[in-house]
């Protein structure tokens, strides 16, 4: 298996990640108010194991090779040591992100041998991070998590969502992530979808709130060089306008090869099967399929029916924000999935 | 250390209480942009200004990768990929920082 970009270093083969995103269920301990799942404990619906196990064999065979369990709190699904030990046996990359409440159990601690990273969510310190868990004691029984992956030695990370409420403690948070040994500090602003839209409506990052992000995300990126990652999810047009190919996979020379992976970064698998390009919250109009249901020209007829309508999706996101020099600081892929939504009906227009 | 805490304070209290305006905000993003556009890494953003800190250094250093990352804007550049939807995690960055630590 090769995907292209591929490069030589100290006689390694570096091979780009092309992820798989899984959402097993939506199945989750707690109702987070800025989810953009609205999962929760009330969330029956899990993914069939061999219908998945399936079309990770073909995506894996078609070039994709990371996969990024999500959810709902993928603990919940049975079947995730399965998985993993199915996906790795293929040769995919396990990464995870978690709440990391469900880590003192010895049976969810046997499941750490076959995730290469794990990232913990953290909302803040204690009492804003219970208030937007909507669970008191959540962060104590977080901090328990992380220290189980202390004793294991797991790599992790944390991931945090940047709100009005937090940005004036990331420098609190990155020295807390540094001091608990995370190799990963990733910072990504609220997105309105989901169970935020009802519960956190007055709290969108605005333009202020993103050069504040953005300035004191440099910061921390300067002050930990060599000692933890910290990315910041938000990206300055004007570097966009220069580097369009960070973002817009039709831009990058590797695209001309036309094999999805080729051509889309990542794709997502929902609780339902139903398989997503780009991210979660995609247009469903622009679907690739469904786990439940395909052959093996999935991708090919994907390529064929939808890619034309998605580049001129990308393009046309970009001449947007290129041209709005209202807007400095771009979540690229909140704009591109509020983008799908408005221009779904375009989906079967450029079919080829 | 206690230099590097004050200087959060500072820094913290200009972004935050209103001494710096939205338009000046943007000249410091923009400014720090600029910086990553040409080939830098920023090595530190620091403040300046007596008695009260009234200004904002940002410092670069060569990426050595940068230019060979950039050439003829081929693929290579993927390992600059810096922005990931919601709740994916970035793996191409932690792999090139565990690859470094070891």
């Amino acid at each position: 298996m090769q995907t292209c970009p591929t490069k030589e270093k100290d006689g390694q083969l570096i091979v780009p990640f092309r992820t798989i995103q899984v959402h097993p269920s939506r199945k989750c301990n707690l109702t987070c108010r800025h989810c953009y799942s609205s999962s929760g404990p009330d969330a029956k619906t899990m993914l069939d194991i061999d219908a998945l196990k399936k079309f990770l064999a073909y995506a894996y065979e078609n070039g994709f090779n990371n996969l990024s369990v999500s959810g709902g709190e993928p603990f919940l699904y049975d079947q995730l040591k399965e998985l993993f030990i199915f996906s790795k046996s293929l040769g995919y990359q396990n990464n995870m992100v978690s709440n990391g409440m469900l880590l003192q159990s010895v049976k969810n601690q046997a499941i750490l041998e076959h995730v290469d990273l794990i990232a913990i969510s953290i909302d803040g310190k204690k009492e804003l991070h219970d208030h937007i868990r909507g669970q008191q004691g959540a962060y104590e029984k977080m901090l328990t998590g992380v220290e189980v992956l202390q004793t294991h030695k797991k790599a992790f990370g944390f991931i945090h969502t940047i709100t009005p409420q937090s940005w004036d403690s990331l420098l609190w948070l990155a020295a807390f992530a540094h001091e608990q040994g995370a190799k990963l500090l990733q910072l990504h602003p609220l997105e309105m979808y989901g169970r935020a839209m009802a519960e956190l409506s007055g709290m969108i990052l605005d333009e202020t709130l993103g050069h504040q992000a953005f300035i004191m995300a440099n910061y921390l990126q300067a002050k930990y060089e060599g000692k933890m990652i910290v990315q910041l999810d938000l990206l300055h047009r004007d570097y966009l306008e220069t580097f369009p190919q960070i973002v817009n996979t039709f831009d990058r020379q590797c695209a001309k090869k036309g094999r999805l992976p080729d051509l889309l970064d990542t794709i997502i698998v929902e609780e339902t099967g139903r398989i997503l390009p780009v991210a979660y919250g995609f247009d469903p109009s622009f679907a690739i399929g469904n786990v439940y249901e395909f052959n093996n020209d999935l991708f090919e007829d994907f390529i064929v029916e939808k890619i034309p309508s998605i580049q001129w999706l990308f393009n046309e996101t970009m001449d947007k924000i290129i041209s709005n020099k209202e807007l400095e600081m771009v979540n690229w892929s909140e704009i591109l999935v509020a983008q799908s939504k408005k221009y779904s009906h375009m989906v079967n227009s450029y079919a080829t | 250390m206690a230099d590097e805490k004050k200087f959060e304070e500072a820094l913290v209290k200009i972004l935050s209480n209103g001494q710096m305006d939205k338009a000046r905000l943007s000249t410091i993003s923009s400014a720090i942009v600029a910086l990553k556009r040409q080939g830098f890494v920023i090595d530190q953003v620091h403040l300046k200004g007596t008695p009260r800190p009234d200004r904002i250094i940002i410092n670069g250093i060569p990426d050595p990768e940068f230019f060979q990352k950039f050439k003829g804007f081929t693929d290579l550049n993927i390992r600059q990929f810096r922005l990931f939807p919601y709740g994916i995690i970035n793996p191409e960055g932690f792999k090139g920082q565990f690859q470094f630590n070891v």
